[in-house]
Parts: structure tokens; sequence; C-alpha cells
């Protein structure tokens, strides 16, 4: 399975669940209007003369019944999503996290976001946030209902007790969910079941009602033990709904957490130290987080954050089992954390205090690296090339400014900054008026560093800018955005680099503000064939000249296009490209997925991803809020197409 | 007459499910204020924790600042010593900071204040060529001023937050959820103006 069926199979399920829940839907208003029927019947009976054709029919009824239960389950629902969809940050703060500012990160933590860096570059996937949360368990979290939103939380045991290894593992399997979408599939899980739990609140509530009512005469009673009995119907339906609910909520995340364990062993070719990090957390015994908010978003977490019998997670000992595909080996203790767990540990400490040794870090205990048949689609051991080439690419100065919520305004401003003197004494003076004379100086001492960086690092650059960016207020932001807008018109075009900083704000900055306003798809690929049409052309104009019909033809194909000819060069131009998204943002999922997989079977065709080429990718998906694969080849010097080192 | 009977289920289904779904709506509408709030308050504290980010950066900036200032600058015995002094202030106001307290007041006066010393200083530097000179001193001079440009913009965003904070409950549906459950207005970070001025100044003009 590649990037896409991942995605698709998450896809599968959610349609899964969609049927379920609109036939618990369908269930729960069959049930609470039996009584109606049997009564109706009932009396028909007693009439004199023939029963009509259906005794048990009111449309009246059955209206009122149906209408009343799928209002509330909707709003049910609506209600819970509301609370979930203020994007991974909201979670995360709601969660009690504080956002780790590199500036102020401790060693340890720098060791974090150095790891998520790395990890984020390497599966071509947006740098998310991180957060912290003070708690001694070891957990991990990724939130967010989009890649784009996405953001991980780590707890402070998780980033103090264990090793590199280990916490690279644990980052993976947190990249994991994001890119399979498999947080968009438990928020509409817990929707799904928050809506039919509300029909047994309701339940509950009538049966208070009643209780309280005041004894009266028997004609009045009647109505009480009416009420009482709908009232007791409702809790069982929706208790046994939401039960149900659960049960398959669980048996989906654990699905999931298997397929990102065995995806982050993938990513980081180094299943024994995810495994070990399992091991470490089975060592401790007691691995629960004390917020109390954690109960529910249980399935957001690494490990089960509390423990229930409709566990979201496997258990522990089933998942280094897979992970190792062998016998599961005794936990290990972490020596950090004898002083800080409570009694609870001790037994489990005690049977397994005696060795030190790791079991699963020998390498003759580990199978073979899983092989990946869609190699372009995983980063292959691109996480260790990642480091070194940002090393080489960016001075240091220069990595931590795109850190910075203050100067990674600087450094979106300078790649968009102009190549002549005139030029850039204007663009220096629109800074100063809109950002103030310190951003301007700010702008001119950065100015070397960005522009010694080669060209394939750029989009990298952009990425690594983006969680800092994610901290300004809404003023600042606008303050910024005009101000940058300002700048790119400075020269009177608008070139792809600035083009794709523009779409990657969009996505990623201006959705947070304007909540999630993704248009509802539902459009299908047949509606926007010519708009799909120019922008597999572009892409291929974009890419190798002697092969623009090929490249062409390869997305083309993906799609069924009918012409065998690209456009015209001169209709491949960005204005072009902007209006096509525009009307290509209003495709439902799936056929947004399957044009920026021709897009990127277009881009592919040459086996030589050039920098325009990857920023045409990178801002066309973004802009159609679907995740590409990684371009960690063209970082890599080592790659066929790699192009850090060409010119040097 | 079953058309009566299915008429009446209907209206008691009615009389029943009304109230109930307007008291769930009530319940909902509620529990939506206070999550705004309670987020709120959350951004807020996020928005404070990272100036506070900054402000440690620049307390771990001063000393080294002393030491290479220290041999050039005999004679401004006094003016070394004001920035110790405010240092140490400004590194005990944030040390309360992180207990959980929003003393935001204490921290804004304490860091007005080693921002004042540390202008004084770079003022009184400029008299000493060599050591204007100074490659570290340089180095310190422009960190300082970075980390100095980077505190002003958290406290920018952090006054965004306490204002969008204040603004929910101070106005109407969400000041009678924040009187329920405690949240109150909180304060802004309030010395843009005096951050410039000379401490002895501020003191005098009763800030």
């Amino acid at each position: 399975m590649n990037f896409f069926d991942h995605q698709d199979a998450a896809r599968k399920a959610t349609r899964r669940l969609v049927v379920i829940f609109v036939l618990s839907i369908v269930g729960v208003i069959a049930v609470l209007y039996a009584p109606v029927a049997v009564v109706l019947t009932n009396e028909a009976a007693k009439q004199r003369g023939p029963l009509p054709m259906m005794p048990w029919w009111d449309p009246g009824a059955f209206v009122c019944i149906a209408g009343a239960v799928s209002a509330v389950i909707l709003l049910g629902a609506g209600v819970k999503r509301l609370q979930l969809t203020g994007g991974g940050k909201t979670v995360a703060e709601s969660l009690g996290g504080a956002w780790v500012n590199p500036a102020g990160a401790s060693p340890a933590e720098r060791r974090l976001l150095d790891v998520v860096e790395e990890m984020s570059i390497a599966s071509g996937m947006p740098v998310p946030p991180v957060y912290m949360i003070e708690d001694e368990s070891i957990n991990a979290f990724a939130a967010g209902t989009s890649p784009r939103n996405a953001v991980l939380g780590f707890t402070r045991g998780a980033v103090d007790r264990l090793t590199r290894d280990e916490l690279q593992g644990v980052v993976a399997h947190e990249f994991s969910h994001v890119a399979h979408g498999d947080m968009r599939l438990n928020i509409r899980l817990a929707c799904a079941v928050a809506g039919v739990m509300v029909i047994a609140l309701i339940g509950r509530g009538m049966l208070q009602v009643v209780a309280r009512a005041p004894r009266s005469r028997s004609k009045k009673d009647d109505g009480g033990v009416g009420l009482a009995l709908i009232g007791l119907l409702l809790i069982v339906v929706g208790s046994l709904g939401a039960f149900f609910g659960r049960i398959l909520q669980a048996a989906v995340s654990r699905q999931r957490e298997f397929l990102a364990d065995a995806s982050a062993a993938q990513y980081t070719r180094n299943p024994g130290a995810l495994a070990d990090a399992l091991r470490r957390i089975a060592g401790i015994g007691d691995n629960r987080m004390a917020a109390d908010a954690a109960g529910g978003l249980n399935h957001f977490f690494f490990t089960s954050a509390v423990n229930t019998w409709l566990a979201t997670h496997p258990p522990i000992a089933e998942r280094i089992r897979r992970l190792e595909g062998a016998a599961v080996a005794p936990a290990v203790p972490s020596p950090a954390i004898s002083s800080q767990v409570g009694a609870g540990a001790a037994a489990a400490m005690g049977i397994a205090g005696a060795s030190n040794a790791r079991p699963g870090s020998s390498p003759a205990s580990r199978p073979d690296p899983p092989t990946n048949a869609s190699g372009a689609t995983t980063p292959v051991r691109a996480i260790e090339n990642v480091r070194p080439i940002l090393k080489r690419g960016m001075s240091k100065r220069l990595l931590e400014a795109c850190g910075e919520p203050y100067d990674a305004q600087a450094v979106l401003l300078l790649l968009a900054w102009g190549h002549d003197e005139a030029v850039r004494e204007r663009q220096r003076e629109i800074v100063r008026a809109g950002l103030g004379p310190p951003m301007a100086a700010l702008v001119s001492r950065l100015r070397p560093a960005v522009t010694d960086v080669h060209e394939t690092l750029h989009m990298v650059m952009i990425d690594l800018c983006m969680p800092a960016m994610q901290q300004l207020s809404r003023p600042q932001y606008t303050a910024f955005r005009n101000t940058l807008a300002e700048v790119m018109r400075a020269d009177g075009r608008v070139n792809l680099l600035e083009w794709a900083i523009r779409s990657v704000l969009a996505r990623r900055i201006e959705t947070r503000f304007g909540g999630l306003r993704d248009p509802v798809g539902r459009l299908t690929l047949a509606d926007c064939l010519d708009a799909a049409r120019t922008l597999v052309s572009t892409v291929a104009w974009a890419g190798e000249r002697s092969r623009v019909q090929a490249a062409y033809l390869r997305g083309a194909d993906l799609l069924r296009l009918r012409e065998r000819e690209p456009l015209d060069a001169n209709r491949c131009s960005l204005d072009a490209v902007d209006h096509a998204l525009e009307r290509l943002a209003h495709l439902d999922e799936a056929s947004r997925h399957a044009v920026v997989q021709a897009v990127s079977e277009a881009v592919s065709e040459d086996a030589l991803l050039q920098p325009r080429e990857h920023l045409l990718l990178r801002g066309i998906a973004d802009r159609l809020n679907v995740l590409v694969p990684s371009a960690v080849e063209l970082l890599d010097a080592q790659a066929p197409g790699a192009a850090i080192d060409r010119r040097s | 007459m079953p058309v009566t009977l299915a008429a009446l289920t209907t209206r008691e289904l009615a009389v029943v499910v009304l109230p109930i779904a307007v008291a769930l709506l009530l319940v909902i509408v509620l529990a939506g204020l206070y999550n705004g709030l309670a987020i709120a308050r959350v951004r807020m504290r996020n928005a404070l924790s990272q100036i506070d980010v900054q402000l440690r950066r620049r307390h771990d900036l001063v000393p080294n600042l002393v030491e290479t200032v220290r041999g050039y600058m005999e004679h401004e015995r006094a003016t070394l010593h004001a920035v110790i002094q405010a240092r140490a202030a400004a590194v005990e106001a944030a040390d309360g900071l992180r207990g959980g307290g929003m003393a935001v007041r204490a921290l804004a006066a304490a860091s007005a204040n080693l921002d004042g010393a540390l202008h004084a200083l770079f003022a009184r530097a400029e008299a000493y060529p060599d050591l204007k000179a100074n490659a570290v001193m340089q180095n310190l001079q422009e960190e300082l001023v970075t980390t100095e440009n980077r505190v002003a913009f958290a406290r920018q965003a952090f006054n965004d937050a306490v204002m969008r904070m204040n603004e929910r409950v101070a106005t109407f549906p969400g000041n009678l959820v924040a009187g329920l459950f405690g949240f109150e207005a909180a304060e802004p970070w309030q010395t843009e103006a005096d951050t410039r001025a000379v401490p002895g100044v501020r003191l005098g003009a009763g800030a």
C-alpha cells in the first residue's frame, strides 16, 4: 500500500461509518415509532368494520418522531464537532499544552524539535507546531483535522525519558496518524457516538421529569407512566447505539494504531526503537495522564491515555510483537523513572528490574527493515540525511530565524525579495511602513543568509517557518499578510515562489483564523475536466522540455482525459492555475486526491524533480488540501535527481 | 378514534420533546460559551509564556554583557550596578510568573526597568571606541536588540489575546457565563510607552 492507498482506506472506513450511523438513526426512529404503531393498531382493532390498509401508520406521528430524532442526533454530533474542529491547536491547548518555542527550548526539547523537523522533511509533511504537556507519563498525540492544521503534543515524560531513537519512533508514529488522515476519522467517529448518546441523555431527562412530577389523579398518572416508558426506551436505544458506536470506534482505532506502528517502522527503518519506546512505557506500569480532559480524547494519544476496556489502543505487548515479529521481551524499566513512579508500578519494576540490557535493541533480534514497493512515497533512510543537508544548506542563524515568530516573517518576506536594487529599495520602504523599522533592519540583516540558500531548499524553508507563523495573533498576521502582498507586488509580477508562499499560507495559517472553511466538495471530476487539464499541462510544461507530451499523458491517463495533447504553453500561467484551483476546490475529496495524484504523476515522469516542479506540486496540493508524498530525493545529494549539489 | 389518538400522541410528544430540546440547546450554547472563554484564557497564558521564553533568553545574555563591558568601563560602576540589579529584579518577577500567577504588571515594570538600564549602558558605551569595536560586544548588542524586538512582538500577541479574552468576558452572551464560572478580565502588558524612558524619570513621573 502506498501513501494514497492508506488515505483511501481511511476514507472507505469513514464511508462505512456513515452508513452505520445512518442505519442507527433509522433504527432509533423505528424503535421509537413502535409503541405508537402498537397503540394505533389496538385502537383500529377495537373499531367496528373492516381494518384500514395500514392501521399502524400515522404520517404525522412519524414525521414528528423522525424529525426530533434526527435533529437531536445531528445537533449532538454538531456540538462535538465544533469542540474538536478548532484545529489541532485548540485540542492541544485544551489539554493544557504550551507551544515549544525553539528559542527557549531546553536541550531535551531542542532534540524533540529536531526529530520532528527531520521527520516532517523526510516524510514530505508540513512541520507541525509542537506542544508540551507537563505530565510525567510518557505519551504523545497528534491532533487536528488535516495535516495543515495538525499539531503534535508530547508529555514531559516522553521528552525526558525516551532516547533519541525511541523518540524518533514515537514521532514517526504520530506522523503516520497525520499522513493517513486518522485524526479526521477519529473526530467523525467521536461525533457520531456523541450524537447517538444524546438520545440516551434525553431519555434520562424524561425519567427525571417523571420522578419529580407531583403524584396526582389516575388520568395524569397514565401520561407519567407513558413518559417514563418512552424515557426508558430512549435510554436503552441511545446507550445501545452509543455502545456499539464505541466498540466500532475502538476497533477502527486499534487498526489505525497498528498501521501507524508499521508506518513508523517504515519511516525510520528502525522498528526496534519504537518497540523499545513501547517497552519502556510498559515498564512504567501506570502510564496514565492526570489531565481530566484526556478521557474524551483517548484516541489521539500514542498509548491509551486512560485505560478503559473499550480500549482505543491495542495491547502494548501485541504492538511490540508485531513490530519485532518475535516473542515479546519482558518490560524494561526506564532508569530515570524510579523516583517518579508511585507504588502501583513497583511490582512491574521488580520483575524486570534485574536486567538493564534491552533485549529489543540487539540487532540480531530485529527483522529486516520492511521493504516498500512504492519507493518514491516513503522516505527511504531519508531521516538520517535531513539534518546534515539542512546544516549544509542553511546557516545556523537562518534555521533559528525560521523558528521565531518575529524572524520567520522576515524570512518569508525575503523569499519574495526582488532582484534589482530599485525594487528592493521600494520593498524595504514597504516593510518599514507596514511592520516598523526594526523589522526592516532585521530583513536587511537576514538577507545574505537567505540569498545564500539554494533554491531546492526554498520550500523546506517555507515549511520550517509555519509553526512559528501559527503563533501570530490575528492583527499581527493581518499586518504581515498585507505587507507581504505589497512586497510581492513591488516588482509588478508574481513568480512561482511567491505563489507557493501564498498557497501554503492560505492553507496553513489563514484557515485557522477563519475556522475551517474548506468548501464542501460536491463536484465530481467530470465537472472540472478543463481545470484539471490546465493543472496537468502546466506541470508538464514545468518539467523537461523534451518530455512535456509524455509527462502530460502520464497525468491525463490517470484522470482519463480525452485530450491527448497538453494545453499551449501560453495558456499555462499561474493565473490559469489559480483559476483552475478555485474551481477544483469544490471537488469531493476522492476527486481532489485523484487530481493531485495525476499532477504528481506528471511531475515524476522524468524521474527528476526540479525545484519549480516541486513548488507547483506543493502549492497545488496545499490549495486542494491533499498531502503529497515526500520530495526528499530532491534534497538527497546521492539521489539521481539531486539538485542541491548540482551547481557546486 | 385513531386519528385523535395519533394527534394526541403527537401533541404529547411535542410537549415532552420541545422543552427538553430547548433545555438541551441552552446547555449546548452555555457549553460553547464556556469553551470559548476557556480557550481564550489558555491562549492568553500561552502567549504570556512566549514572552517569558524571550525574557529568559535576555536574562541569560545580560551577565555575558556585563562581563564583557566590565573591563572597559571601569568608571561606570553605577551604570553596571543598575543593570545587574535590574536583571535580578526581572528574573525574580519572571520566576513569580512561572509559578502560574498572572502578575503581569510586576513583570512589565521589572522588564521596563531592565530595558532602561540596558539602554543607559549602551548609551554610555558609545563613549568607548575600543568597546564599540569589540566583536563580542557587537554580537551581544545585536542579540539583545533582536531579543528586545521579539519581546515586543510577543507582548503584542499577548495583548491581542488579552483583548480577545476581555471582549468575551465583557460582552453580552459571554459575560453571563464568565460571571458564573469565575472568568475575569485580564490585564494587558502596558508599558509600551514607558519602555524607552529612563528609569528615574519614569519613577518621578509616577506612571
